[in-house]
């Protein structure tokens, strides 16, 4: 079958009745998670997570999926309206997206986000569609000293992209990898690390360090002072953008859209990452740079449609090699495995129906996306005027059911409760909690390739270093986290010359 | 602000010798044919290293200025209820059951952490208990303990 038969095949998925209102759902929380500050897709993939469990695969990856690029459009509307960026990856379009409101003309500001966000998901799907499978094919050829060093290498890079200390996103990576480690070693039956802590046997779960680090995290982190809400009025007009706002915004929406799908692909630099870069390059492209943050059209073109292509390329390397790269996608990855699918580049081959049903929903989704947003914006609006003490009591609630009901254990809400604090500390300690769940998700895979390629090698490291594909994701990966101190010699050098 | 990172760093070495110490009860192994405790010990010794390299810098660095005066006071009971709410809820679960311990855990919340009139708490728990227990227990059929009162 070729690439549109396989794609057809995915929309007769994606179109039945149940799998369209897991998709409508998803969407729909996704922007509901989008408009609301404090609650990023982490979080909200991790609260619906156990409830997937009794769902068939393919409807939970809809599901899922829909959450995270439901948030986009959902970000997008309460940055122009409000200037409250629900999600990190619509922090840019305040800058010309609430000077337009301002101006009376968030109608056209609205509209651009929505379809600038609608191309770049179109575009951006064919390109999954191409670039997925031959990269899964690519990977068939790689065993585990390729896995090991290709995990690394991602490892490595979200390290690079961290923000603050490289040393302090280190020690997350390998508190990480030490997690999960915790519960029966798979190859030896040894219990590691678990003290006769029965719920501790299977591990640390997932869910329940995810929940804690960026749900409870979050609202503790709200309730240590007293929570303002301000919320500012815009009357919204004329969703639909002239011929002029059209001829303006088609290059950032192209431009936004390739650079959020590969930026997308690259470890660590989620969907917030590829919003800046865009920013910043329109503006350098742009006749009237200085006009950037008056109210610019361009300016919420390109970032919207770049965090929207972002949220689909992190699925290339995701859904090909097995590979997450963040929090979301690390989560996706879970909820494949804890419906019995390998992840992977055999996915495709072995479950074509999650594969191509995604990638449809994904078109589905956006189209849902347009047509529901614009008419439900003033909802989005009041739901943003709810107070924050029902708002935070709902989320403890959530994050609560959310831990229990993955094993009906109240030991799993203890450990949800202990990665809470743990979250909450690293965010007033500046450690950042995406390295360490990639790490988490990653770690027993890549304990496994470690311990393979070593059986195969006989004992000896230099089998990473003679294949050349692994061989070339480790040096890549050293180069990369030298890089930061490589620089600072150079440009220390440069200063001492410079005071000379 | 650096006695913080000091504190940190210290916290991070004496972990890592911790975890290296334990996995070295498990067993290390072979390198040709590695035990279950040969990645944690590595894991441990790299957390190490890394630790030594930023407890070095923490020492390094000069005294960063006082941060101005808190603005806001900083409510750290609210913290502490959250949490203790948190592991009650956990604790009594099967005993109390979903409803009552639901309805109990938002009044809590609401009336202490951002007190709320005695009308709102209460319609606020109720509803909040209510609309969870159809959504969870029915509609998802996800089976959270009932308790002693039965339902």
């Amino acid at each position: 079958m070729d690439v549109f038969g396989q794609l057809y095949f995915g929309f007769s998925v994606a179109l039945q009745p149940m799998n369209l209102l897991y998709c409508f759902a998803g969407v729909l929380v996704g922007t509901l998670i989008g408009v609301l500050p404090g609650v990023g897709p982490a979080a909200a993939l991790s609260l619906l997570l156990p409830i997937t469990l009794y769902v068939p695969p393919v409807s939970a990856i809809i599901l899922l999926a829909g959450i995270t690029y439901g948030a986009m459009y959902g970000g997008s509307t309460t940055s122009i309206l409000v200037n409250i960026p629900g999600e990190a990856a619509s922090v840019v379009t305040c800058l010309d997206g609430y000077q337009m409101a301002r101006q009376g003309r968030a109608g056209p500001a609205l509209g651009i986000a929505a379809f600038g966000s609608f191309i770049a998901g179109t575009i951006t799907i064919f390109m999954l569609i191409f670039l997925a499978p031959t990269l899964a094919s690519w990977a068939l050829k790689f065993g585990p000293p390729e896995y090991f060093a290709l995990m690394v290498l991602g490892l490595s890079i979200m390290v690079y992209l961290a923000r603050g200390s490289v040393i302090n996103a280190l020690i997350m990576v390998c508190f990480g990898l030490f997690l999960g480690t915790i519960g029966l070693d798979t190859m030896t039956g040894v219990p590691r690390f678990v003290y006769k802590i029965t719920a501790l046997m299977d591990g640390v779960g997932l869910i329940q360090v995810v929940i804690g680090l960026f749900g409870v995290s979050e609202v503790l982190l709200n309730v240590e002072t007293a929570f303002k809400q301000e919320i500012f009025e815009t009357k919204v007009k004329g969703l639909l953008p002239n011929r002029e706002d059209w001829k303006r915004s088609i290059g950032p929406i192209g431009r936004g859209s390739i650079l959020g799908f590969f930026l997308g692909i690259i470890p660590g630099m989620s969907v917030v990452i590829p919003t800046f870069v865009s920013y910043v390059i329109e503006k350098k492209l742009s006749k009237n740079p200085e006009g950037f943050g008056t109210g610019m059209i361009e300016g919420v073109a390109g970032p919207e449609s770049a965090n929207n292509a972002a949220s689909t390329g992190t699925l290339v390397p995701m859904l090909s090699l097995g590979i997450p790269t963040g929090a979301s996608t690390a989560l996706l990855l879970g909820a494949l495995m804890m419906h019995g699918l390998r992840p992977g580049p055999l996915l495709i081959q072995e479950s074509p129906d999650v594969f191509w049903g995604l990638v449809a929903s994904l078109y589905v989704g956006n189209a849902m996306l347009l047509v529901l947003n614009l008419p439900l914006i003033g909802l989005w609006v009041k739901i943003l005027k709810i107070p924050y003490h029902f708002l935070f009591s709902l989320i403890l609630l959530l994050c609560i059911i959310g831990s229990y009901i993955t094993n009906n254990t109240a030991a799993d809400v203890i450990i949800m409760a202990v990665f809470g604090l743990i979250g909450y500390l690293m965010k007033k300690l500046n450690y950042e909690a995406a390295p360490l769940v990639l790490a988490l998700v990653l770690g027993p895979i890549m304990e496994a390739a470690l311990r393979r390629s070593l059986v195969i090698s006989e004992g000896g490291f230099g089998l990473f270093f003679t294949r050349p594909i692994s061989a070339s994701f480790l040096i890549t990966a050293l180069l990369i986290l030298l890089s930061p101190l490589l620089l600072k010699k150079k440009r220390l050098r440069e200063e001492l010359r410079a005071g000379d | 602000m650096k006695r913080v990172a000091l504190y940190c760093n210290i916290f991070w070495l004496l972990f890592s010798v911790f975890i290296c110490q334990q996995a070295y009860r498990l067993k290390l192994g072979a390198v040709t044919k590695p035990g279950p405790g040969l990645f944690p010990f590595s894991l441990g010794a790299v957390m190490l290293f890394l630790s030594l390299i930023a407890l070095f810098q923490s020492v390094g660095r000069k005294g960063e200025e006082r941060q101005a005066e808190r603005q806001e006071r900083f409510r750290w009971w609210n913290i502490a209820i959250i949490l203790a709410a948190i592991l009650a809820y956990a604790l009594t679960l099967d005993k109390v059951g979903f409803l009552a311990n639901t309805f109990l855990f938002i009044c809590l919340l609401l009336k202490v952490v951002e007190p709320q009139s005695w009308k709102t708490t209460i319609l606020g728990g109720a509803i909040t208990a209510i609309a969870a227990d159809l959504l969870f227990n029915i509609v998802f059929r996800a089976q959270i303990p009932s308790g002693i009162l039965g339902f």
